[in-house]
């Protein structure tokens, strides 16, 4: 009897895993049905607004079609215009984003934590955070231009101003959020306050740090790429998309702002798996 | 054995105003004592316990202790050297049930091997060896407050004081029941003595030894009751009932 329900109990879990591994494909499969359908809604639209600029603009096309726009983006790939492929374009502004990025984060994030935690450098430094942050990064450009000339630290610097502020906001923001009772909790654990300070605030701010870091790195590259198109370099995807522009091979214009969009969806993956693997404490919390 | 004496805490209030608190207070801790207190809201039991467990040294008074409860007591500092539970899920969510056991011994630079076995002893205590892995927020409100439990005694508190600010009120009725019969088993293997923040007669009246009762602010104790019903105590009970009544006329 004990052996009839056994294999009861065994044939209706085989049954319930292979109905959740059967539901797991037909998710799967809708899920890239769903990415194919937006892609190809995304494509239409496009060949559609092009149709329509060419009937406003009475027959003179102005924005290349897709299939264009993908040919020279392939193109670019592979063969250079001026010295350069799409990739070193692409490459080189990436590499300003990721120097600016770092001299922002080494600076910002200890300013963060400091102010967050003595109230004295809090009411010190935070108003003059405060005056400068509403000034665009784009703003700055000029003065970079006239301190440091066309060069690689105008590049840094203006990258810098643009992350420096939402790492050091959330870092500041993490520290203050950062629960007391688990700082209680340490405490009476006989853990002391730069104790306190790596294993408890460190950690507990993190997610704050990497929320930061995120919305830096998409400023810093907003930033880079209108510094680029102001002409303080004569490479980057920034400095492309604007030459072509002014050339008139719009195909290679779109080339470049979707190298940008791809771009743009590597940093976010990369982020989801920081995310996935580092904070996998918080997820789903 | 512990003294607290306080003769007045106060607090600044933001408009700068004093905010008298406590006012002549003062009660003993025995060894393997089981002490809830009980009072209006707001009327500083938890206060108390901050002051207890050394997170609050602003007030006028004292914290003693008699190393061999002879009525020769000592000033002391409490703080990392009694268990605190507070009133929420303490546990650190980045670290597993392990690790947050682990915290205090590595705190106290403790060998690994004595921290293994403080471990291994602590999660069998509790019943929760498969979880160690888990992360807190892989097991339910109940099984948290264990482990902070076990996490306090992991430190092996001064005559295994453990001070618990309302532990259970973040807990389903059933939950807390459990957790309340849990915690008078740990607390009689494990010799404990244990000062219980609550606002719940019944729980008081279900753990305690001793029950103080406190007034509204400033609070002072107004009644100490001396539980007498062997444990473990039926809510039936119709001596249980009858404190439970007494409990809470005093509070009204």
């Amino acid at each position: 009897m004990i052996n009839q329900n056994q294999a009861k109990t065994q044939k209706i879990n085989q049954s319930k895993s292979s109905i959740k591994s059967k539901n797991r494909k037909i998710s799967t499969i809708l899920n890239f049905a769903y990415f194919l359908l937006s892609i190809i809604v995304f494509i239409v639209f496009w060949y559609l607004l092009v149709f329509i600029l060419q009937l406003f603009y009475k027959g003179v096309r102005v924005v290349p079609f897709p299939h264009e726009t993908f040919k020279s983006f392939f193109y670019l790939l592979i063969y250079k215009i001026d010295g350069y492929t799409l990739w070193n374009h692409v490459g080189g502004s990436l590499l300003r984003v990721l120097i600016g990025l770092f001299y922002a984060f080494i600076v910002a994030v200890p300013i963060g934590i400091l102010i967050a935690l003595n109230r004295h450098l809090d009411r010190i430094i935070k108003p003059i955070i405060e005056l400068l942050r509403p000034i665009p990064p784009i703003a700055w450009i000029p003065f970079a231009i006239i301190t440091f000339g066309l060069s690689t630290v105008s590049h840094a610097f203006i990258i810098f101003i643009g992350a420096f502020f939402p790492l050091v906001q959330n870092t500041y923001d993490g520290v203050r959020q950062s629960t007391k009772v688990y700082q209680d909790v340490a405490r009476s654990l006989g853990a002391s306050k730069p104790q306190i300070a790596i294993e408890i605030i460190l950690p507990s701010t993190f997610p704050n740090i990497i929320t930061g870091l995120r919305i830096a790195i998409g400023v810093g590259w907003m930033c880079v790429i209108a510094a680029e198109m102001m002409g303080i370099s004569g490479a980057g995807i920034g400095y492309f998309i604007n030459y072509m522009k002014n050339i008139g091979h719009y195909s290679n214009m779109m080339a470049g702002m979707i190298m940008i969009a791809l771009v743009g969806l590597l940093i976010n993956g990369i982020f989801l798996l920081i995310e996935k693997y580092l904070l996998k404490w918080k997820l789903g919390e | 054995m512990f003294k607290i004496q306080i003769k007045s805490k106060s607090f600044q209030t933001p408009d700068n105003t004093m905010n008298h608190v406590l006012q002549n207070l003062e009660f003993n801790i025995k060894e393997h004592d089981f002490i809830s207190i009980i009072g209006p809201s707001g009327c500083g039991k938890t206060t108390i316990l901050r002051i207890l467990a050394g997170f609050d040294n602003d007030f006028d008074g004292s914290l003693l202790y008699s190393p061999n409860s002879d009525n020769n007591y000592e000033k002391f500092d409490s703080l990392g050297k009694i268990g605190y539970i507070p009133q929420e899920f303490s546990l650190f969510p980045w670290l597993t049930i392990e690790k947050n056991i682990r915290f205090g011994l590595n705190i106290k630079n403790i060998p690994k091997k004595e921290q293994d076995e403080t471990v291994d002893r602590l999660l069998d205590l509790v019943g929760m060896k498969e979880y160690r892995k888990h992360l807190p927020k892989e097991i339910s409100g109940g099984m948290k407050q264990k482990i902070a439990i076990c996490r306090a005694l992991a430190i092996n508190p001064m005559s295994n004081l453990i001070v618990m600010d309302e532990p259970f009120s973040a807990l389903d009725a059933q939950t807390r029941n459990a957790l309340q019969q849990d915690l008078l088993d740990i607390w009689r293997k494990q010799k404990l003595t244990i000062v219980f923040v609550t606002h719940n007669i019944d729980e008081a009246t279900f753990l305690s030894k001793r029950v103080l009762v406190l007034t509204k602010l400033p609070a002072k104790i107004i009644k100490e009751f001396n539980i007498e019903i062997p444990h473990p105590r039926s809510r039936t009970n119709l001596e249980f009932n009858k404190i439970r009544k007494d409990l809470l006329s005093y509070l009204n």
